[in-house]
């Protein structure tokens, strides 16, 4: 039997369409009421929180996973990242006001310090370290948007799908700074040793994915 | 109560007493095999290792100043301290030599975990032992997880040469990429920088495939169908043939894609496993440049195994005592000849002191102890049953079986 991580809230949809698409069985899955695991086939679907989706991978409750890379690298934890799913498409990006904005259009120097609200605190601390700029994080688990309207930070370092909620709190991306898609995991000591039964799965997935992305 | 630094703990119970089991029994097998222990320095200078390791390992080193003054970090590898060692004070014709160590090791931790420090035990083989030195120590490997009854464990073999071989013609810097993030584990950045790098087609072939070329050992004979010069697998090849030989074949696992982290591999290297639950037990390799930069030529291989690990997933352990010898009302000598008398015989138990006799016995009962002995009325009772006898029956008949 192989284990799936598979995150809950909005992701679950694509993840569902992503295995439907593969061929794996689905439909306890669709139909999961308050279960948290949901046996189907050969299969089993674990739901957990998506910031969990990568401790439930390394640590052997599952041998596969399908979660967001900006989960998996503010988790910091090391996975084999098998496929790019192409689906739950966004950016990660720094937004805030006009005024802050302009402060990015020069050189770095006027950036050090920034107050930065997100709940990728790792990420920015790389992103913004990389630039050479030290910040200050606030970390939210929710609402990042507020934070600047209340004078609580700068800017903010989040997920930008369509933008909308950017812009209804009066705030404008400023600088995308690395993609965001839904990806295929899985733990480095499982897929070395089950290598061969995740095999097909993983083809499954990968031809399906490529199908959909010329389609 | 003492509060441990944030990445550190104190280990003791029965925990301890199976980190101490794993400990020995691993120790007593490398010594048989002609290991000899080795004892290394909890601190190294900064200039001995820094350029010795991957970059990303050595990032995880914990600097410190010493009180001399000296730039040091404390142990973040147990290799390069015994292959330091053994290049300033063994002389060319001594080899080979064959170190074995328990010790612990720090490193600033990688998420999800949290500890500073590593309780390791390994071995380390350097000389000119042709190809068994790879066999030998793979297999004494297996042997140690056997011995610790850790059978439902898997050894993923792999081989820095064959990756650097598999790479040559592409340049350096992509290459490099490629190999990061292989190592990594990022195979759609491996795919992505592949599809940009200009190469010919078999090769691309060949390493398109290559993060999927993991299984048994059929995988190697697959492989060498895709390679315009197969020979560089043979030595893989007879490594696992070597294994198999010794009834290793359903407990190893080839990854051709597999990359250690350590930065100073240059052959085979393996990763030891438990199927169970996938957790990694240790691992080792190949690292004959490692040689090279202390100034030395030939083969060394060597594998650590983390301790702590070993007794989570170890079913045995350390026999703890059988009887809880009660000497409050007698004459310590006495009590301490017949506590030689037990040594003598192997059994191990535990003196108590206390003038309290019921509380002693009932201390006996909380530590699970099967026998409580009173010294002064010559009388033992069994925990289990509540049964009492003469000491003397318990000589001859429970103790002596």
């Amino acid at each position: 039997m192989l284990t799936f991580a598979l995150p809950t809230g909005r992701s679950l949809q694509d993840c569902i369409e992503i295995l439907e698409g593969a061929g794996l069985p689905v439909n306890n899955l669709k139909n999961h009421g308050r279960n948290l695991i949901v046996d189907e086939g050969s299969f089993r679907y674990l739901l957990s929180k998506p910031s969990d989706v990568p401790a439930m991978v390394h640590y052997g409750a599952a041998d596969l996973a399908i979660a967001g890379n900006d989960v998996v690298e503010e988790s910091g934890i090391s996975l084999v990242e098998l496929l790019d799913t192409g689906h739950g498409k966004c950016v990660m990006a720094v937004a805030g006001t006009r005024a802050i904005a302009e402060k990015f259009n020069g050189n770095t120097c006027s950036l050090m310090g920034l107050k930065v609200a997100t709940k990728y605190a790792r990420i920015a601390e790389n992103t913004f370290g990389s630039w050479g700029v030290q910040i200050k994080i606030l970390r939210l688990n929710g609402s990042v948007e507020l934070a600047p309207a209340l004078g609580l930070s700068d800017c903010i370092f989040d997920i930008v799908q369509t933008g909308n909620t950017i812009k209804a709190n009066g705030l404008t991306v400023i600088k995308e700074t690395a993609p965001v898609s839904l990806r295929l995991l899985a733990g480095q000591g499982s897929v070395r040793l089950r290598w061969r039964s995740m095999f097909g799965v993983v083809n499954a997935i990968e031809n399906y994915v490529k199908g959909a992305a010329c389609a | 109560m003492n509060k441990n630094p944030k990445g550190c703990s104190n280990i003791g119970g029965p925990a301890a007493a199976k980190l101490e089991y794993c400990r020995n029994k691993a120790l007593k097998i490398f010594s048989a095999y002609g290991y000899r222990p080795f004892s290394p320095s909890e601190f190294q200078l900064i200039e001995d290792v820094w350029d010795k390791l991957s970059k990303s390992r050595a990032r995880r080193l914990i600097a410190l100043n010493s009180p001399f003054g000296e730039p040091c970090v404390l142990r973040g590898d147990l290799t390069l301290s015994a292959v330091a060692y053994l290049s300033s004070h063994y002389d060319d014709n001594e080899r080979p030599l064959r170190l074995c160590y328990a010790d612990r090791v720090f490193s600033a931790p990688v998420p999800p975990r949290n500890n500073l420090e590593e309780n390791q035990v390994g071995i380390e083989l350097i000389g000119w032992e042709g190809s068994g030195t790879d066999a030998e120590v793979i297999s004494l490997l297996l042997r140690t997880l056997d011995e610790l009854s850790i059978e439902r464990s898997t050894v993923v073999i792999g081989d820095m040469s064959v990756v650097t071989k598999l790479f040559e013609g592409i340049p350096e810097d992509r290459a490099e990429q490629l190999i990061g993030a292989l190592q990594e584990g990022t195979y759609t950045t491996y795919s992505r920088i592949l599809d940009d790098t200009e190469t010919d087609e078999r090769q691309r072939k060949l390493l398109k495939a290559l993060p999927s070329l993991k299984g048994d050992c059929s995988v190697i004979s697959e492989a060498m169908l895709m390679m315009d010069d197969p020979s560089v697998l043979m030595p893989l090849k007879k490594l696992c043939d070597s294994l198999c030989k010794l009834g290793y074949s359903n407990r190893i696992r080839i990854d051709l894609g597999f990359i250690r982290d350590l930065g100073y591999y240059s052959g085979p290297i393996f990763n030891a496993y438990s199927s169970v639950t996938a957790s990694l037990l240790g691992g080792g390799g190949r690292y004959d440049g490692l040689l090279t930069k202390v100034g030395m030529d030939g083969e060394a291989s060597g594998f650590a195994l983390n301790i702590k690990e070993l007794a989570e997933h170890c079913t045995d352990g350390s026999p703890s005592p059988k009887i809880m010898l009660w000497c409050g009302c007698s004459d310590p000598a006495e009590g301490l000849r017949y506590a030689d008398g037990l040594y003598k015989k192997g059994i191990s138990f535990e003196l108590s002191w206390t003038a309290d006799r019921e509380g002693s016995m009932k201390t006996a009962g909380l530590r699970k102890y099967r026998f409580w002995a009173d010294l002064s009325s010559k009388k033992a009772t069994d925990l289990m049953t509540g049964q009492v006898f003469d000491l003397a029956e318990l000589d001859r008949g429970v103790l002596s079986c």
